[in-house]
């Protein structure tokens, strides 16, 4: 009886010192999971994927590495460059998801810019005025943007389109009708200005959301990471089974001795 | 290779291979929505007031100075694009009478998503009209797994639906 008491109250110390163990090196785990989770449920409302990472280290670590400049021009003074898919207006963003940049010109209002199927128009402070889906009136993409005194000229093929007064409508035209066109040219961007877009590029490159995504996952330790997560379940699994068995055996134990005292 | 792996998979999905697919033609839709023929865009440009209003009543922030239409009679055609999660999704809708109709998906750029363009879908919003607090007057079903896209469909038409009442258009 007191041999069979012994073992038992051995093999609860062995299942609690686990418990113990298991326990405390899963906290740090438990409370990132916890953390991160509560985090990603509110992502929308914290604006966690508009919110971008700076650190250089961070940034370095995931590997985000900034593209060539795609191609760069100046219009009135203002430098327009596209790197990646990102529009640059001087040194701010204009917008994201473009591509293959044709040409910028300054006309008598905006400052119009052209890419193969959009034309922007912006102030020249860098406001944002219309983004006109090239495609509506033109039956291939544009190739090259020029000005010709007051009017803007596109070149879609072999074909010139001249726009009206407020740049809303696009005719085809002759280069003789509009006298000559200034051609926009592409211009080379320096050094100390590519420095600044590229900074703004690499800080527009992992939003908060992906850092605690990859943290709650694991996957920001590439390959170890969601072993080690998968690892931190099945710990926490282990830890359940052992505290129900622990409460199991205790709570068992006390029914136990509770039934036997009722009776005598 | 560190995190450039991991990365390089996270840009695959979000970025460079997003599924980018054009639809529909802006001249075809504007084909469909005028048969009698496509009309001369005209402009409404976003004052300030505009913009405030936009916010103010549809916690809107228009992003641009003027906004380009299309209109015969009482009938307008607008074409404007909204951010799914990071890229913008190309959307027409006509507007005639404070009613909206014809609502199609011109290009997506997302990589998850692209279910909305399905009639299932787009066909919720015939008819649909602004109420009283500028909301939609009917609830739209939205799609398991496409809650950011169907919300910037719903979003544009909502600023559609709001514009159409700033044009000439309407007042006239």
């Amino acid at each position: 009886m007191a041999e069979n008491r012994s073992e038992q109250s051995a093999s609860q110390r062995w299942l609690s010192r686990w418990h113990r163990w298991l326990g405390i090196g899963s906290i740090f785990f438990i409370l990132l999971l916890s953390v991160t989770g509560i985090a990603l449920n509110h992502s929308d409302d914290m604006n966690l994927d508009g919110r971008y990472l700076r650190s250089p280290w961070l940034l370095e670590w995931y590997g985000i590495e900034v593209p060539a400049p795609d191609s760069s021009f100046v219009a009135a003074g203002h430098r327009v460059t596209l790197i990646g898919e990102r529009l640059y207006y001087d040194d701010s963003e204009l917008m994201n998801g473009l591509s293959r940049l044709v040409g910028s010109v300054s006309t008598p209002s905006f400052v119009a810019i052209a890419t193969s199927t959009d034309l922007l128009l912006v102030t020249p402070g860098g406001a944002l005025v219309e983004r006109v889906d090239t495609q509506t009136f033109l039956p291939a993409g544009v190739t090259a943007i020029g000005v010709a005194g007051a009017t803007l000229v596109l070149r879609s093929g072999d074909e010139l389109y001249r726009t009206d007064e407020d740049l809303l409508a696009f005719s085809p035209c002759h280069a003789l009708d509009v006298g000559e066109i200034q051609w926009s040219a592409p211009s080379t961007i320096s050094p100390a200005e590519l420095t600044v877009l590229q900074q703004l590029y690499r800080g527009r490159g992992l939003s908060l959301e992906r850092l605690l995504l990859d943290l709650h996952s694991g996957k920001i330790f590439v390959r170890v990471g969601p072993v080690l997560m998968d690892a931190v379940g099945v710990t926490l699994i282990v830890l359940s089974f052992l505290g129900l068995s622990m409460w199991y055996r205790r709570n068992g134990k006390n029914g136990k001795n509770g039934d036997s005292s009722r009776r005598s | 290779m560190r995190m450039v792996v991991l990365f390089s998979a996270y840009l695959a999905v979000t970025t460079t291979a997003g599924s980018q697919e054009r639809y529909i033609g802006t001249a075809d839709y504007l084909r469909d929505a005028f048969p009698m023929g496509e009309p001369i865009p005209e402009t409404l440009w976003v004052t300030r007031e505009l913009r405030e209003l936009a916010d103010d009543t549809l916690d809107y922030d228009i992003a641009m100075l003027r906004v380009r239409y299309w209109h015969r009679d009482r009938r307008t055609a607008w074409i404007l694009d909204e951010i799914g999660k990071e890229r913008p999704i190309t959307v027409g809708i006509v507007v005639e009478d404070d009613a909206a109709s014809m609502v199609r998906v011109l290009e997506f750029r997302e990589s998850r998503g692209w279910e909305i363009r399905y009639p299932f879908f787009t066909d919720q919003f015939n008819d649909v009209r602004l109420d009283g607090g500028d909301e939609l007057d009917r609830q739209i079903d939205g799609i398991t797994g496409a809650t950011l896209s169907v919300n910037s469909v719903t979003r544009a038409v909502r600023l559609a639906l709001f514009l159409y009442r700033h044009t000439g258009v309407a007042n006239g």
